[in-house]
This record gives structure tokens, sequence and C-alpha cells, in this order.
């Protein structure tokens, strides 16, 4: 009998449960809608009723990930306690501080409040873009290996799926515009190259990862093609690319968990 | 001990184990040191730093063996062929170290002509006698004296002496004197009688019986033996693996004789470290939880046939004078057995002692036939007793045949038991709802929670403090002894019958604390031994006869020498050796036999092994050691003939309490079953005895009854050996182990460790649930399979060993099932210990 | 203060757990279940929130070397060896912590303060050695304190005291790199070729303030070959995570523009 500890696993797992993964997918819808929320704000009278919507659910989104991330602490009481310190060298304290920052400014983008709005609105986009993405940093720079050597390319996936995600919702709010289309196409498009990449990296997955890849990749981007000609499909394709979105986080949390 | 007792004179460590560091080479056979005494360990570690070899030779690989440099698996129950193997690798090789064992053993003896030996009679010794299965060991004495001259050096000898004693007669030269050829070439010298002896004992021999491959053997007998001489020793480390066998006290001897002849005893580096069990176990033999013997190993009277002994064989002891004629020595220490008893009784019976009345020596009860441990649970299980006290024991789980006394337990009307925690054996009753036994369960205060005295491994006493006080009811042992001793003596006075005469006469007088705990220091003061004015002697030469002194246990006398100085308290350790720290007895004296140490004229045997030496400028012994020995006695001095007491020791005779001064090769009494170590099978065995024709030990008792059952001899339904042993993580019954978290998650769950190919044959993986049965009973537990265990070749076949932890039962945060439901109660002949070693079982999946 | 570090040379170490059980309790360390693992002697199995210090069993047959100088030609090869938070030079979890929890205390030791940490996780993860756990019930993360009460009071860490063989030294940082390098090339003189000292001094981590002694391959006893300080990652991280953003919201004007309302 050989006993070793070559087998045991080097690190230990995230402890995390559903709510992080969720955070990601609320994060990312919301501040990718920040985003939209911004470009349509600024764009004008034609994207008002889009930059309503979309700063709503930024908004939305604004309120609902802190309770997320505040229940998944060991101890959510101390919460408070990330605003001790700002440290750039910690992917978490950036992503906190960046979430503090678009919560208030897309909360402060609905308010009536002349110019300060449009800094907020802003703010929001900007922040809701880090937002979308720091993710990616987050679990990239760890010790846990599958995400560690993803690192370059998880906050591209996080926002791609992100953008994705929001463009979904607001679709299935009625904004089904060419433009929305072709932004879906353009997220599901890159997540297609990002599953090539991982798959030239020898990146094995499993059931979960793969079913996130097919449906955030190839089937959201042929089912928006299909729905050029077919528009019918635009529904089906957001919740589509809603549940890829979703499961790319689960995924992806999922992965950390296992051995690798 | 008297495995070590009656080779050298006391029943201790011979050697501290700082000591370690100056050996050569360390042997430590039956014990896994690192597992078990893993602080001692640490002065192994460094000594092999320094260079030493270190060989552990055991059955299993195991904490120790790789620690070591060479790690001899051989069959568990073969220990004797080892080292009688080494024995005749001296022997036959001229390696002995001609010199020491001139001069200071009995090798030059000559032994009565009408000796006969396992070589003669097939694997027995002369003396035999079938009608009381035992031995009449006459002829085995010295020639020209009486086999029981020695009689009184029970520090030595064996606890039961139901059999016969007589006289000391001492030869016509005294006992300092007896006949000798210095030149060891007499054919009736122990010399020759131990090289014929041991011949069989080759490498050949040792690979048939023990599987350890002759060259394999030749190998490690070189590197052990090659520790010897004037500028080389080798230390002997054994534990339980050794003693818990139907022949623990002659494999004990085996590794004795070998240290005598290496010269390796009162040696620095030398010696034999026996690695004692609990805190204070050397404690509980010095001042004993025994039945057989006093404090300061005084042997217990014996009723006399006169008075209703249906003993035939003992005289008994009916009077002082005769209690002391037949165990006073001439020569030795043991010529003053009448001042250590006298002092013992003044302690015990205070001014109702006088000589008038033999000091109340007819008080101490008397001893009529076997009340051992197994003899108590034999009776005890056919109902023979009515109540128990257990205090700090754990038998239904830490006993040989538990199940068995799990049932004795039920006949009894009432228990005591006094635990720190709920153990198996107060809760015995669990598993026998029909027993109306009652149990009065008292809970006990930790060591930390009393002040007192431990007596360590190698017989150091040390003082430790209290460090809080007991929660709840908990009280220490001394609080329960003496207010269980108050109320007997107040019942007594008001019964002043011939029956509670011993009660009343016995002085019970301790201050109490603020808690009613007796001072305890006063307890101490009193082991020590006063005047009767109360003043503290200072050492058991202070000690006499005529009733002028008190002293609880005599080799204790010194460790408190006045009121203000308990050394047993003293923590400023100085020299290798840690004087200063503590007191060993005797006399602090951290190296025993260190006379030897020193060549027979007083000078270091070389500068590199000096110890204790002679100053001739100063005229007194000198050294690093407390010198074992008297002080100013010149190394030239010759006893004369009539000489008694220490006097009759010559200046050369380093081993003073025995009455000729010498280290015994050769035992001639104070043992039951022989004179030398001869290989007998363990009462249960799968192969047959390849050394003799006798298989077993013929003295030992198997106490064979329906629940005491034993496979037949080489029982194919038990075709494996089973040996128990402990693990560090774990403390033996598991009282103290498995009701600690930080202790019970380290090892949770009972295993046992088999050999792949043990583990393949059986069709057993890693981690699969096994049962391990013997012809007591079957027990589970989880299979652990390592290449630690290998099958050994017995005589041409494949034997495999099966080794178990014993720490598990019923309570706990852990449980498991009780090993020693397997083990049977067996009886070693000398010390009456089991044999939960080496036996047989099967293993079968689960 | 001194940067103090441990050196535990497996070479002297007699797999005890003395260590293991003094560190639970000198800090109260709570049980880490009773599960049996089969794994040689090791039931715990691995550093964590309930296990600061934990002995490993490396067993193998016939390896032909024993902890000392002689080969032997056929014993079994068993090593045990105690492992500990390495309180890293660079250390992932303190780099990683968001609120500050984690610091660097003036002995150089990584200290996590419990009444700041708010359970978050992410040391968990940042750790390249797999020590630091978050406890379920708790759920604040722990992990060796490097007995830094102790050594404030002038005392060892209790690990090190109850070591019987010394086999668990500690000192100053530089005592204890010198000493193990001698021990290393004691080991060598005598032999024991598969001696290595591990310290994680040409990684990312930049060297660790518990040095380990042991024989043969470190990944045997689950100790990187090359750990990685995960802050390494940052740049690639934010690079990305830059490009996505900005991806993201010219994707976004560019799509509102050509496409319009
Ligand atoms: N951690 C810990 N320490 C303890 C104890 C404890 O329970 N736990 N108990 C204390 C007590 S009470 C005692 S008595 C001592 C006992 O100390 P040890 O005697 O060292 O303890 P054991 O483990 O019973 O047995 C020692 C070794 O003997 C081996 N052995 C078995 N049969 C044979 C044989 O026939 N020949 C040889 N040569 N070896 C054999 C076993 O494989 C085992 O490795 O330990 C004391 N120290
Ligand atoms: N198979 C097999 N059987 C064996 C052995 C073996 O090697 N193999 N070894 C044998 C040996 S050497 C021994 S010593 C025995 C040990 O067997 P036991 O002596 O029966 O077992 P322990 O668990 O040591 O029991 C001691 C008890 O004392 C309690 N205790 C501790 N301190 C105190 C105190 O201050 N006061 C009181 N009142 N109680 C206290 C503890 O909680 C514990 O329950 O086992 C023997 N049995
Ligand atoms: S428990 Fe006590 S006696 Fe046993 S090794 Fe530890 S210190 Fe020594
Ligand atoms: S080993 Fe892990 S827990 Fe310890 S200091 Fe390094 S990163 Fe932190
Ligand atoms: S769990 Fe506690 S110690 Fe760990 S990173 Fe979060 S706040 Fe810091
Ligand atoms: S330094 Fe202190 S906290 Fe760390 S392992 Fe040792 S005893 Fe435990
Ligand atoms: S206390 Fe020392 S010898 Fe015991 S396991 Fe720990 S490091 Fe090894
Ligand atoms: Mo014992």
């Amino acid at each position: 009998m050989t006993a070793t500890y070559r087998d045991a696993p080097l690190v230990k797992p995230p402890v995390w449960t559903w709510e992080v993964p969720l955070y990601f997918f609320v994060g990312g819808a919301a501040g990718a809608a920040a985003v939209i929320a911004a470009a349509a704000h600024f764009g004008g009278a034609p994207f008002a009723l889009l930059a309503r919507d979309a700063k709503w659910m930024a908004a939305i989104g604004a309120l609902i990930s802190p309770v997320l991330l505040i229940s998944d602490l060991g101890r959510p009481a101390r919460f408070l306690n990330m605003l001790r310190v700002f440290k750039p060298q910690s992917p978490m304290s950036m992503g906190v501080w960046t979430l503090v920052l678009f919560s208030n400014a897309a909360l402060a983008a609905l308010l009536p409040i002349g110019i300060a709005a449009d800094v907020a609105v802003a703010v929001a986009g900007v922040s809701g873009a880090i937002l979308a993405t720091y993710t990616g940093v987050l679990i990239g720079a760890t010790a846990i290996p599958v995400w560690a050597r993803h690192v370059d390319i998880l906050p591209i996936l996080f926002g791609a799926s992100g953008l994705a995600a929001a463009v979904s919702i607001l679709e299935l709010l009625g904004h089904r515009t060419n433009a929305m289309n072709a932004l879906g196409m353009a997220a599901a498009a890159v997540e297609l190259l990002i599953i090539f990449a991982l798959a030239r990296r020898g990146s094995s997955s499993g059931p979960l990862m793969r079913g996130a890849e097919v449906l955030s990749g190839p089937a959201a981007l042929l089912l928006r093609l299909a729905a050029i000609s077919m528009p019918q499909l635009r529904v089906v394709a957001a919740v589509v690319t809603l549940a890829g979105s979703l499961l790319t986080r689960v995924a992806w949390i999922e992965a950390g968990k296992r051995r690798s | 001990m008297p495995g070590l007792g009656t080779t050298f004179g006391r029943g201790g460590a011979t050697t501290a184990q700082q000591d370690l560091v100056n050996a050569d080479a360390i042997l430590i056979v039956g014990s896994s040191m690192a597992e078990a005494h893993p602080v001692g360990f640490r002065w192994v570690v460094r000594a092999r730093e320094q260079g030493a070899t270190v060989i552990h030779v055991d059955p299993r690989f195991t904490r120790t063996s790789a620690m070591a440099d060479v790690w001899v698996p051989l069959r568990a129950g073969s220990d004797i062929v080892f080292l009688g193997g080494l024995i005749n690798y001296v022997l036959s090789n001229g390696l002995e170290f001609r010199e020491f064992v001139e001069a200071y053993t009995n090798a030059s003896v000559l032994i009565d002509e009408r000796y006969q030996g396992p070589e003669d009679l097939g694997g027995m010794f002369s003396g035999w006698d079938a009608a009381s299965q035992s031995y009449d060991p006459a002829t085995w004495a010295y020639e020209g004296q009486d086999a029981r001259m020695s009689e009184a050096g029970h520090i030595r000898g064996a606890h039961a002496r139901e059999q016969g004693d007589a006289k000391a007669t001492p030869g016509p030269e005294g006992p300092g004197h007896p006949h000798r050829d210095p030149t060891l070439m007499h054919p009736r010298c122990v010399f020759q009688h131990l090289k014929r002896h041991f011949a069989r004992y080759t490498p050949q021999m040792v690979e048939r019986a023990c599987g350890i491959p002759a060259g394999d053997f030749v190998d490690v007998a070189t590197r052990y033996v090659s520790a010897s001489g004037p500028d080389r020793t080798g230390t002997i480390c054994y534990a339980v693996g050794l003693t818990q066998h139907s022949t623990g006290v002659q494999i004990v001897r085996a590794a004795a004789i070998l240290q005598l002849l290496l010269g390796n005893i009162g040696r620095p580096g030398g010696g034999i470290l026996a690695l004692r069990g609990h805190a204070s176990i050397q404690g509980s033999t010095d001042i004993p939880t025994l039945y057989d013997i006093l404090p300061g190993y005084l042997p217990m009277p014996v009723l006399s046939e006169a008075s209703g002994s249906s003993n035939r064989e003992s005289p008994g002891d009916d009077s002082l004078a005769s209690y002391v004629a037949r165990y006073r020595t001439q020569c030795g220490w043991w010529a003053y057995v009448d001042r250590y008893l006298v002092s013992l009784l003044k302690a015990f019976y205070g001014d109702s002692a006088t000589a008038a009345n033999d000091f109340g020596f007819g008080w101490i009860p008397r001893l009529t036939g076997n009340h051992s441990y197994m003899g108590y649970w034999l009776e005890m299980a056919d109902g023979g007793l009515e109540g128990l006290f257990v205090m700090g024991q754990n038998p239904a789980v830490g006993g040989p045949n538990a199940a068995l006394e799990r049932k004795a337990m039920g006949t009894l009307t009432w228990m005591v038991v006094r635990d720190l925690v709920l153990t198996e054996t107060a809760a015995f009753w669990e598993e026998q709802p029909e027993s109306d036994t009652e149990v009065f369960f008292f809970p006990a205060a930790g060591h930390a929670e009393k002040g007192g005295c431990f007596t360590n491994t190698q017989r150091l006493l040390q003082w430790h403090e209290k460090a809080v006080d007991p929660p709840g009811d908990a009280r220490s042992e001394a609080w329960f002894v003496h207010a269980l001793a108050k109320r007997l003596k107040a019942r007594a006075a008001a019964d002043v019958s011939a029956a509670n005469a011993a009660l009343n006469a016995l002085d019970w007088q301790y201050p109490e604390d603020a808690h009613g705990e007796p001072v305890i220091e006063e307890v101490l003061a009193e082991i020590n031994g006063t005047t009767l004015d109360g003043s503290h002697l200072t050492g058991f030469a202070e000690l006499a006869a005529d009733g002028s002194t008190r002293c609880g246990c005599w080799i204790y006398s010194g460790v408190f020498p006045s009121r203000d100085r308990n050394r047993a308290r003293e923590r400023t350790a100085t020299g290798t050796y840690g004087h200063g720290w503590g007191w060993a007895w005797p006399a602090d004296r951290r190296i025993l036999y260190n006379r030897a140490s020193a060549r027979p004229d007083g000078r270091p045997w070389s500068d590199r092994k000096a110890l204790v030496w002679w100053d001739a400028a100063a005229r007194e012994w000198t050294g690093a050691d407390t010198p074992d020995f008297n002080r100013t006695k010149p190394p030239d001095y010759v006893a004369p003939r009539d000489a008694e007491g220490d006097a009759g020791l010559g200046g050369a005779h380093p081993f003073v309490m025995h009455d000729d001064g010498l280290g015994w090769l050769w035992v001639p009494s104070g043992l039951k079953d022989g004179p030398l170590p001869a290989h007998y099978e363990p009462l249960e065995s799968p192969v047959g005895n390849v050394v003799y024709a006798q298989e077993t030990n013929p003295a030992a008792r198997m106490h064979e009854r329906p629940d005491n059952a034993y496979a037949r001899p080489h029982d194919s339904n038990y075709p494996h050996v089973l040996t128990t042993y402990r693990l560090t993580e774990h403390h033996t019954a598991g009282g103290m182990s498995r009701t600690l978290s930080h202790l019970a998650e380290l090892q949770p769950e009972l295993f046992c460790e088999i050999s792949p190919e043990l583990a393949g044959a059986n069709g057993i993986a890693n981690g699969d649930h096994v049962r391990v049965i013997t012809p007591r009973s079957g027990i589970r537990a989880r299979a652990l399979v390592t290449s630690r265990m290998r099958p050994l070749v017995i005589d041409g076949r494949v034997v495999h060993q099966v080794g178990l932890p014993y720490h598990w039962g019923t309570h706990g945060l852990v449980t498991g099932d009780i090993v020693n439901d397997l083990i049977p109660m067996s009886e070693e002949p000398n010390v009456r210990i089991m044999e939960s070693k080496a036996l047989v079982c099967r293993i079968e999946p689960a | 203060m001194k940067t103090t570090a441990f050196l535990t040379d497996s070479t002297l170490c007699i797999g005890c757990k003395a260590c293991e059980v003094a560190c639970k309790e000198w800090n109260d360390v709570p049980a880490d279940g009773y599960g049996w693992s089969g794994h040689s002697y090791d039931n715990t199995m691995a550093l964590g929130h309930a296990t600061w210090r934990h002995v490993k069993f490396v067993e193998s047959p016939c390896s032909g070397q024993t902890s000392n100088q002689q080969p032997t030609t056929s014993n079994p090869d068993w090593q045990f060896s105690s492992d500990v938070c390495k309180h890293c030079a660079h250390a992932g979890c303190l780099e990683g912590c968001p609120t500050g929890a984690i610091v660097r205390t003036e002995f150089g030791g990584v200290f996590v303060q419990e009444d700041v940490c708010n359970g978050c996780g992410y040391c968990v993860v940042t750790c390249p050695f797999g020590v630091i756990d978050r406890r379920p019930g708790d759920g604040r993360a722990f992990k060796c304190t490097f007995c830094y009460d102790r050594q404030k009071a002038g005392l060892k860490p209790a690990c090190a005291t109850a070591c019987p063989t010394e086999s668990i030294l500690f000192g100053t940082l530089d005592e204890m790199q010198a000493k193990a390098a001698a021990r290393v090339d004691t080991l060598h003189a005598r032999g024991v070729s598969d001696a290595v000292l591990y310290d994680a001094a040409n990684s990312s981590v930049g060297g660790i303030h518990a040095l380990f002694v042991l024989r043969g391959d470190p990944e045997d006893f689950n100790l990187p070959a090359n750990p990685v300080v995960p802050t390494v990652h940052l740049r690639a991280g934010w690079t990305s995570a830059a490009v996505a953003s900005a991806g993201m919201i010219g994707g976004v004007i560019a799509a509102l523009r050509y496409f319009g309302g």
C-alpha cells in the first residue's frame, strides 16, 4: 500500500454557495444594463424608453446584488468591514467598492436631479462595465487552478455574458430592436470564440459547462441569426441566452470546486 | 519486574532515559517507544543524530521502526530465540566483555551438580513436580548452597510465593563467597552452562522460529554486539511487547543476560530501560497495588499451616522472627530486612507497634492463595466475591478476556468505581440488565486537580502541584481512602473485637486541608521515614529494627530529608542525569550498579565511558552520578568471611542487593520457570516449538474453561498470529482519550493492520470492515492494509500476523468493539501477566 | 521585531501528533470530525479551519531508505511531516482579504483578526497552499495564528514547544534558513541523498516562514512544486477586464448608433 498526498487536493475549494453565481449573473446583467442605459441616455430621445428600462434594470440589480453578496458572507452583519480598507491588490475589495459606486450611481440615475443625474448615469455606466467584468478577475486571480489558468479570458467571458443577459432582459421587456439583437449576436460570437480558445487550451469541461457553453454560444447565435427573418424567435433567443448566462456563472463556480 | 530484579537486584530500569544519548547502539525490542514513550524517545533521536545505531525489533513496522536504522520484523512470541541468538552469537564468537563478566557476574560460580537443563530434558529444567505443576528450584542452586538462600530478594523476585522456603544456609564459604572458577572453564560454572544452554540458538534457529533470515540476523547481531567493551556501550529498551507473554519474565532475563555479557550494566549508555506504563506505574510496584508484596518489595507474609493454611508447601510466617529469618540474607542490603519491616510496621501502627507485640506483625493480613488479578476475576466470575473497588482502572476494556470480566462484575453485590469519566466498567450493567450489582460511581480528581508524587519509568519521584480545584464532587484518591479509613476506624472503635484489632491499631492521623483532603506532603514524610519525634530521616541507612524509626517505604527514604526539603519537588537539573530535578530511588542514584562503570581497581573503563570512579586521594567514590555503592568502601576491600550486610560485600561487587554482590547470569532462585530463559511457544501458536520438544511454558497457567477457551495447537481454524498494542493517539482502555475530541478524532475507529498479502488472500481491501476471530470471541474492525505488516516464513511456512490496537469500547466520543474480548486469561508463572502480545486468530470480511 | 519562522524537519518527526494536539489545546480549536480515512495513520487529512497543525503520513513500500543514514534493502518507508500555514512572504490570503482582517504581525507572521473577518471566503481561494478555510457555523476564516499571543509574551508557539524531538524548530527566519541549509547538507553527507529543503524561495510566493526538510518529492507531501501567489494574475485579469469593459461600452454605443432606436 502506498499512501501519499499526491492526489490530495492542493487548494481548498471555494466555500461560496448559490448566492455567488447568482450575484455574478445579476451584477453582470445590471452592469451591462447600466452601460446600455448610459449609451441610451446620452443617445437622446430615440432611446428614451430604452434608457428608462435599462436604468430601472441597473437600479434593481444594484439593490439585489449587495443582498446576494451579503447573504453569502459567513458573518453578514460584518459586511461593512468591507469598507474598512481600499485594497487595489484585492479584486474582492475592488469589486465591493465598484459595487458601492455602481449601486449609488444606478439609484441616483433614477432621480430627477438634472445634471447630477447625467453624472450618475455616466458613473453607473462605467462602473457597470467594471461590475460586469471584474468577477472574472475575482475568480481568476486566485489559487484555484482552473480559474487562474483562464484569468485573461474570464473577464471578457463574464462581460459578454452580462451584456447578453442585459440585452435579453430588455428584449423580453419589449425592446426587440435590431440593436439589441446585434449586441446579443456580438456577445454570443465572443463567447463562441472563447469556447474555441478554452478548447485549444485543453480545458476539459463537465456537463454543466458544456450546457452553459452551448446555450450561450452556438445556440444563442443561431437563434439570433434565425430571428432576423423569424422575429418570433427573439423571445426564445432571449430566454436561451439568459439561461446560458446564469449557467455560465454556475458552471465556472462549480468548476472551481472540482479538483483540477 | 523479576526479570531485572533477579538478574541485577532491583526491579526497576537500571538507567535513565537521558543516558540514552551516551549509547553507541540502542536495541528497542518489545516496545514501540516512539509511540508509547514519545517524550523519552527524544533521547533516542538525539543519540541517533550523534551516530548511535538504533535497532527496532517488532512484528510491525511502527513509528519507532521508521526512526530506526534497522527494523527487524519477527514473529510475535519468539523473542527468546532472537535474544538467545544474540547471546549465542556473543558466546560462540568470544565477544563477551571478558573482564567485566569475570569480575562482576556470577559466570564463574559453580552450580549444583544435580542440575539438568532443557538440553538434557527435552526443554524442561530439573525439579519439575508434575503434581503441583511447578518446579522445585533446589537443583538450580549454587554448589553447596541452598536454593532459597536469597528468597528475601523479593525486590528482584516473583510476586507469588506460595512455594516453600527454607532458612538461608550459606555455603561452606559464606554467601558472598560461592565456589568459583575464575578461568570460566569448569564444566559446571555458569559460563559453561550458558554456552551449552544457548548453543542451539543459532542464526538458523532464529530464522526458523522468528522468521528473521539468518543473514539479516547476523548483520543485526554484529551491529548491536559491537556496542561493548571499555570504550563502547549499548542500551536495551523494552516494554510490554516483551512482558505480556507466558514467558515474559524470561524474555526480559534474556535481555539482561545479554547486557551483562556485553558489560552494558551500570555504565553510561548501557543498561536496560524498562519503559513503564501509566504515569506512576513504577510507583505502584514500589508502593504496591499488588497482592503479594508490601512497600519496598517486602514479601507479603504467608498464612502458615499451623494457622490453618491448606498450603503444605509454605511454612508460613507466624512471627516477625521467622519472617526475618526466612527473608534475611547474610550479605548485601537484604541483610537489613528487619529494619525495613519494623519501620514499616511502626508507620502502620504507630505507638501500638511494640517489640512486645512483634511490632504488630500479626496484624498484617496473610496470603492464603492466588489473589492475583486473574485469580480474583475468575473467583468473581464463579460468584465468589461480594464487592469490588475499581479505582483508576477500566477492566471492562483493558482486562484480558474482558467479556468474562464484565460477566464477573454482574455477580457482585456491589462495586465502587472511581474514575474521571463514566467508563465501560462503571456502565457494564447496560449490557447485563439482569445483573443486580449495585454500582457506586464516584467522580475522581484528575492529576492536575490534586498535588502529589509520580514515580516515573526511571524511578524518578517528581512532585506535581495542584493546578485547579476538581470540579463538583470530584475528589482525590487520597481523600477517598482517608475518608474510608476514618469511617472504618470509627466503626472498629465501636467494636473492639479481635477481628478489628488491626484497624484499631492502625495509626491514621493526617492533617486535612480546607477541602478535607489529607495534606499529601505528610504522607510523603511518612513514606520517607522519621524518628519517633518526627524528624525526617535522610536515607534508609538510618533505619533501625528496634522500633525507633518509622518508614512507609524504605527504598524511598531520603526523598524528604528534612521538613523544608522535599527533593521530589526540586527543579534545578544539572548535568547529563539531571540531578537536582526530582529524586530517584534509591538515594538519588540515576544509573544503578554504577560501581560497574569502573574497573575492579576503581579506575574508569575508559575516559569516554567514565561515570563513577574511586578517588584514591579523597578515598571515596565520585563521578557524575551518586555512587550506587558504599561511598567510602575502597575497591580493594575484601569482605571477611563472616561479615554481614554491606560489609559482607567486597569492593568490586557492584550488585549490592545480591548477597554475592554479582550480576546474575544464572538465577539460582527467585524464578518459577528456570534459572535460564528457554524458548517456549505462546500458549496459542500456529506453529510448533522448533527449539525444544516441550511446546509451552510448563509453569504457566491457562485457566482453561468454557468461557476462557483456547485454540488447539496448530489449529487450522486460527492460522494467523494476533498481537495487540497501543497507538500514540489513545491511552490504554480509552477512558482518557476516547472522551476527548482532540485525541478521539486522530484515531476515530478500531482498525486492524494486515499485510497486502493477507488482505489479498482473504479478499479484503483497505478500509473494508472485517471480523477478527479467536476462540473467545470475534470483533469488528476496519482493515488497514499496509506493507508495514509483513508475512514471515516460519520453519518453511508462511505465517501472517494481524495487529490490533486495543483502545476502543462502548462509551465516549468514538466507540468500537472491545479487543480484549479476544484475549484469554492466562498467567505467566512469575508475575502472572496475561499473554496479550501473541495469540492466534483468523480474519474474514464482515 | 525580528521575523520569526518554523523549521519543521520530517527526518526528526516521529508522527506523534503532539503538535497537532498542542495547537488545538492552546488555541481552543474545535473537533475536526470523527471520520476514519484509511490513509495510513492520518485521519484529519489536511489543514483547515479546525486543524492548524497537521501531521502527514507518507507511506510507501520498500523505497530503500529509513529516515537515518543507512539505506536498507527492504524496509517500508514511512515519513511523518507536520504541516502548518506557511506564513508566506507574499501571502495570497492577506493580499486577497477585502476587509483587512488578515495582517502581517511584527513577527512577520500572517494573522487573521477574528473580530474583523466577515467570512467572505476570498482568502480560502487565494491561499496557494490550501491552508485557510471558513468554519461552517461560525462563518469566519481560521488558520494558524503563529501563536501571535504566545510570541508577544515571549513564548515559543505551542506546537514547537510540545514537539518532543525538536522536529519543529522555531527562531528567527535567518537562523532557521541557515539551520535548514546546514541540515540538508548534513543529511546529504550521511547519504540521505533524497533530503530536500522546501522553502518556496524561487516562486512568486517569495519564500515562506515555515520551512520544511523532508525526503523525496515535496509533491508527495502535498507541497506544490511551484506555488503561485494569485496577485501575479492581477495584471492579466484587470487588462482583460479593461478590454472587456471598453469593448462593451464601445459595442453598445456602436450598436445604438448603427441600428438606432
Ligand atoms: N500513547 C500512549 N502511550 C502509552 C500508553 C498508551 O496507551 N498510549 N500506555 C502506557 C502503558 S500502560 C504501557 S504498559 C506502555 C507500553 O508501551 P509499549 O510496550 O511500547 O506498547 P505496546 O504498543 O503495547 O507494545 C509495543 C510493541 O510491541 C510489539 N510487539 C507485539 N508483540 C511482540 C513480540 O512478541 N515481540 C516483540 N519484540 N514485539 C512485540 C507491538 O507490535 C508494539 O509495537 O506504554 C505507555 N505509554
Ligand atoms: N490486549 C491488550 N490488553 C492490554 C494491554 C495490551 O498491550 N494489550 N496492556 C495492558 C496494560 S500494560 C495496562 S497498564 C492496562 C491498562 O488498562 P486499565 O488500567 O484498565 O486502563 P486505563 O484506561 O488506563 O484505566 C485508567 C482509568 O483511570 C482513570 N483515571 C485517570 N486518572 C485518574 C485518577 O487520578 N483517579 C482515578 N480514580 N481515576 C483516574 C482514567 O479515566 C481511566 O479510565 O491494559 C492492559 N491490557
Ligand atoms: S504522557 Fe507523560 S509519560 Fe507519556 S510520553 Fe508524554 S510526558 Fe512522557
Ligand atoms: S499559506 Fe496560505 S494561509 Fe498561510 S500565509 Fe500563505 S497564503 Fe496565507
Ligand atoms: S474570510 Fe475573512 S479573512 Fe478571509 S478574506 Fe474574507 S474577511 Fe478576510
Ligand atoms: S504556531 Fe500556534 S497556531 Fe500555529 S500551528 Fe503552532 S500552535 Fe497552532
Ligand atoms: S510533535 Fe514533533 S515529532 Fe510529534 S508529530 Fe509533531 S512535529 Fe512530529
Ligand atoms: Mo501498562
